[in-house]
């Protein structure tokens, strides 16, 4: 009887305990944010502000790419994911398969530049040229206004992210890249661009690299804040926080924080939406 | 071959033992007693991170006595190879994973991270430097303070000796994979590290955070305008950050996923603050 007893109490003492650490453990937890390498700068700077402002907070970041970002959401090793690009369709089929809702938290946008050489005398592409171009349809930029010369096209490593975004917003779901295409990760194709007249390529970069290359103009509309944030220039890539469907109070109020106004000294090069466009919604 | 000699092996070998699956593996746990009662957690801890994993194993063990931890030494590579065969249950790595070897099956959870810290006399001018000076100070291409800035004077640097994970860490990730340069005056211990840079202040050396310095004052410079500080760990933007995982194919599910969830409680994070490292859950 006494050992019942001693049972009962050790019971409804864990029980306690139980709810005191849930309780304790809600309030430390930490938030632990893996992904695009385009937002990593950007969420950097916001978590610093963030753990001084709030002092026993851990807002932890890795890299990794877009791709890393989404699986290390799923599979639970990370709370929140960075991504450049919309949830990619394997992603989106294997969330299907374990059940698991994905939401996601529109920040802005990243600029995606189409640049050339700043010897290449053509300024403006329309997005049907640009699409031509990298199709393989035009082969030469005599036919888009410039020198007779072949066009050099290098694109990016199926890695996710930004290079995702180009390419659904060059492609489409139907067409594809010409064969002669090169593939070259982000520094290489700046390199080439400052170096090979007749190249081009997309990028997204920061002011300080614009004067070894020329940003081209897509239908008549250089990007700027307005332009990118309004969407009257095509060429971007959404930044996005994704989380599962029901994070915790430390994640929302961290990705609250980072989608507030006051954040326009740590968002960088990040294009904030313009007017309504913002939204919170699940996918 | 028991478990034990068995993972020795396979981790000795760089996992040529193995050629495949899961169902070799599990086929050496036949013999172990009792079988019904005891239960393995087999590691393969990357060097740095051993000793953590020998604290947290001993710990974990007092809460569960039948289950039969074996922490073994090897690199990451091998861990991570080692874990997808199913020859073990955990590897504990201290780098990410590349896009190659991060699976649909792989699971790996980030349990600790620490920094590498660039000191020298509290007196020195110098209280910034950018990446490229670094490398090239501890590469033996900069000789001279001058030439970063300060005076006219040699750079004497100091440096831990062959075989300390920290001097590892500084060629992996500080060098990119050169070695520290001959010239480097070479010490045993963090203490003496610090203190020929307290007593010389034409020196240069590194710390890695988690070491004690022995009351030794030193200063700290920054690295690409970064202050190494705890917030900067955290975010990541101190370059000379290494994070520790602890990774496993498969279900989030058993022995070894109980061990994960301890080692990223409080109870196990005290741990690795106890151990010097920065805690991160």
């Amino acid at each position: 009887m006494w050992e019942f007893t001693h049972y009962k109490t050790a019971f409804y003492l864990s029980v306690f305990i139980l709810f005191i650490g849930i309780d304790v453990q809600a309030r430390e937890h930490a938030v632990h944010i893996r992904g695009s390498t385009t937002l990593m700068p950007i969420a950097q700077k916001v978590a610093e502000t963030y753990m001084a402002e709030h002092e026993g907070t851990k807002i932890v970041i890795s890299g990794g790419g877009t791709a890393h970002g989404y699986k290390a959401v799923m599979d639970g090793t990370a709370d929140i994911a960075m991504a450049s690009s919309l949830i990619p369709d394997d992603i989106k089929n294997q969330c299907q398969l374990k059940g698991i809702e994905l939401r996601h938290t529109l920040l802005g946008y990243a600029t995606i530049l189409a640049v050339v050489n700043p010897s290449n005398n053509v300024m403006n592409l329309s997005l049907t040229q640009l699409k031509d171009i990298f199709t393989g349809r035009i082969k030469n930029w005599k036919k888009v206004g410039g020198i007779d010369a072949p066009i050099t096209i290098y694109v990016g490593p199926p890695t996710g992210g930004i290079t995702d975004t180009w390419k659904s917003l060059i492609l489409g779901v139907d067409d594809t890249y010409t064969p002669a295409g090169i593939v070259l990760n982000n520094s290489e194709r700046l390199q080439k661009i400052t170096t090979e007249t007749n190249a081009i390529t997309f990028l997204t970069l920061d002011k300080s690299n614009y004067e070894k290359l020329k940003v081209l103009k897509i239908n008549n509309v250089s990007p700027d804040k307005f332009t990118v944030g309004n969407g009257s220039y095509t060429l971007r890539a959404p930044l996005l926080l994704i989380t599962t469907a029901h994070p915790t109070a430390e994640v929302l109020d961290f990705i609250r924080y980072f989608s507030a106004p006051e954040q326009a000294n740590n968002v960088g090069e990040m294009v904030r939406v313009v007017a309504d466009e913002k939204d919170d919604h699940h996918e | 071959m028991n478990r034990r000699n068995f993972l020795a092996a396979f981790i000795a070998s760089g996992g040529a033992l193995v050629t495949g699956s899961a169902i070799n593996a599990g086929g050496f746990g036949w013999h172990l007693p009792d079988q019904a009662m005891h239960s393995s957690l087999l590691i393969a801890s990357t060097g740095s991170m051993f000793d953590l994993c020998q604290l947290l194993t001993h710990e974990y063990k007092k809460q569960n006595s039948l289950i039969d931890v074996i922490n073994e030494k090897g690199d990451s590579l091998q861990g991570i190879i080692a874990v997808k065969r199913g020859a073990i249950d955990l590897a504990a790595i201290s780098r990410e994973l590349s896009s190659e070897e991060d699976d649909a099956e792989s699971n790996s959870f980030l349990i600790a991270r620490s920094n590498i810290s660039i000191i020298v006399h509290p007196d020195s001018p110098i209280k910034n430097m950018s990446q490229n000076q670094v490398s090239n100070i501890f590469s033996g291409q900069i000789t001279n303070w001058q030439q970063v800035g300060g005076s006219n004077a040699p750079i004497n640097i100091v440096s831990r000796k062959r075989g300390s994970n920290t001097r590892k860490f500084v060629e992996d990730v500080v060098l990119a994979g050169s070695e520290i340069t001959a010239t480097a005056k070479e010490v045993d211990s963090t203490r003496q590290l610090a203190a020929a840079v307290a007593n010389d202040i034409y020196a240069i050396g590194y710390i890695a955070a988690k070491n004690d310095s022995g009351g030794a004052v030193v200063c700290s410079i920054d690295i690409d305008g970064v202050v190494a500080s705890h917030i900067t760990v955290l975010s990541g933007r101190y370059p000379y950050t290494n994070s520790f995982y602890l990774l496993f194919s498969g279900e989030q599910a058993g022995i070894k996923f109980d061990f994960i969830r301890f080692v990223r409680s409080p109870a196990g994070q005290a741990l690795v603050t106890k151990q010097g490292f920065v805690a991160v859950c």
